[in-house]
């Protein structure tokens, strides 16, 4: 005899990626399949923007004549 | 004005994305100018924008690792950090930090943790606006003699130091020797503390580092941001895979973030550190009013929509103005140093 459930037809769960880009469509998909893959995907992509956007400003300061890894500047 | 709300997956809410940008620009100069992360301001600032509490701290935290590196580094290379006291911290520090965020999320599931994380925050910003409202007192006719600095302190990390609880270990750049056990306590009571909400805890291990082991000021800076990286990493990887963060949100603000950070921190060789002082208490007892606003709008459904929109308004205005303020006092301060004008603006007694 088949269970009760089973005369209710399959439910397919399905993203709704019209409201979301690429982009935004790319991190729910890896968050939903393999939550370790996105945990290391969002680390490495946020220490690669801090890094990036770190040494940008650094540079920017120095060329505004403020060199922050002097020790005289950090001291400050 | 639909297109000032941007939603964010993770979350499933409706944020006012100039909100995030106002927050990681202001937080990035107001943490860079008081030498602290701001944490304890990104926090309820994204909760009072609407991300769920358990998702503000995570993604706080993801924000902050990502910050802190390059500073580390900076540190590092000055020499500033004692890696063997850091490492020994990490232990503590980490352990400490995984017992905060599983309280959140234990906090969660008895859908209490809006309110307790809250009232927490209320304890900690009602302990430093004490502790800066006495300092401010204390110094008020010589508001930048170092020599009035209590002493209390010093004499409490003697006191600790002098337990000499096996095994002992020697840490070479801070000059100290302690118990192993003292250093580890002092990880884990501020790792927990940094779990729990989601700050780096600049604001209280550096004083815990100071008047806890009697570390030099610079080293305690140093370690401290060592520290911050390490449990920034972890907390944002435990929240991460707890389904806790909003990477797009860490993002937003860290872009905002990196640069505010650098004109902060420059901006304080032109302001007094008696004026710091103050504009940090201003901060501590603006952000506290906003959370005690956000905690009425629970109270009374009445009147929710309303306190919800003071509370918002009151922490954006808050951090905006004291941005502004700190961004003027920049600008001056460059125009009358590139004038050849004398400096009206002694820092060697911050």
């Amino acid at each position: 005899m088949m269970p009760k459930c089973a005369v209710f037809p399959e439910v397919t769960v399905r993203l709704a990626c019209d409201a979301v880009n690429k982009w935004r469509a790319f991190w729910m998909e890896l968050y939903a399949e393999n939550r370790l893959h996105f945990t290391i995907a969002t680390i490495l992509v946020v220490l690669f923007v801090g890094a990036l956007l770190g040494i940008l400003t650094d540079s920017l300061m120095k060329r505004l004549g403020i060199d922050l890894n002097s020790r005289k500047a950090g001291e400050e | 004005m639909s297109w000032m709300y941007a939603t964010m997956p993770m979350a499933g809410v409706e944020i006012l994305w100039p909100g995030l940008v106002i927050l990681g620009f202001g937080v990035g100069v107001i943490g860079g100018f008081f030498g602290i992360g701001g944490g304890w301001m990104v926090t309820p600032g994204l909760n009072i924008l609407g991300f769920p509490m358990a998702f503000a701290i995570g993604t706080d935290l993801t924000h902050m690792a990502g910050k802190s590196l390059v500073s580390t580094f900076r540190h590092a290379r000055f020499g500033n950090v004692d890696y063997r006291l850091g490492t020994v911290m990490v232990l503590g520090t980490v352990c400490g930090f995984e017992a905060g965020a599983q309280t959140v999320m234990w906090l969660e599931r008895l859908g209490k943790v809006e309110l307790y994380v809250r009232l927490a925050y209320l304890v900690l910003l009602a302990i430093i606006a004490r502790v800066i409202v006495a300092d401010l007192r204390s110094r008020g006719r010589f508001p930048d003699d170092p020599a009035r600095t209590p002493r209390s302190g010093i004499r409490l990390s003697e006191r600790l130091r002098g337990m000499r609880l096996p095994p002992v270990v020697r840490f070479p750049y801070a000059g100290i020797q302690c118990s192993l056990w003292l250093a580890v306590g002092v990880g884990l009571g501020t790792g927990w503390l940094c779990g729990l909400l989601g700050i780096g805890g600049g604001l209280v291990r550096v004083p815990a580092l100071v008047y806890l082991l009697g570390c030099p000021t610079h080293v305690a800076v140093g370690t401290d941001l060592f520290e911050v990286a390490i449990s920034g990493l972890y907390g944002a990887a435990t929240y991460t895979y707890k389904g806790r963060t909003e990477p797009a949100a860490a993002l937003i603000m860290l872009l905002g973030a990196s640069v505010g950070a650098q004109i902060g921190s420059v901006a304080t060789k032109y302001v007094r550190g008696y004026r710091i002082r103050s504009l940090l208490a201003v901060a501590v007892l603006g952000c506290a009013m906003s959370i005690v606003l956000k905690l009425l709008a629970t109270i009374q459904p009445l009147a929710r929509g309303a306190l919800e929109r003071a509370a918002t308004v009151l922490i954006l205005g808050l951090v905006a103005a004291l941005a502004f303020e700190i961004l003027r006092q920049f600008v001056v301060g460059v125009r009358r140093e590139r004038s050849g004008a004398p400096e009206r603006t002694p820092h060697a007694a911050r």
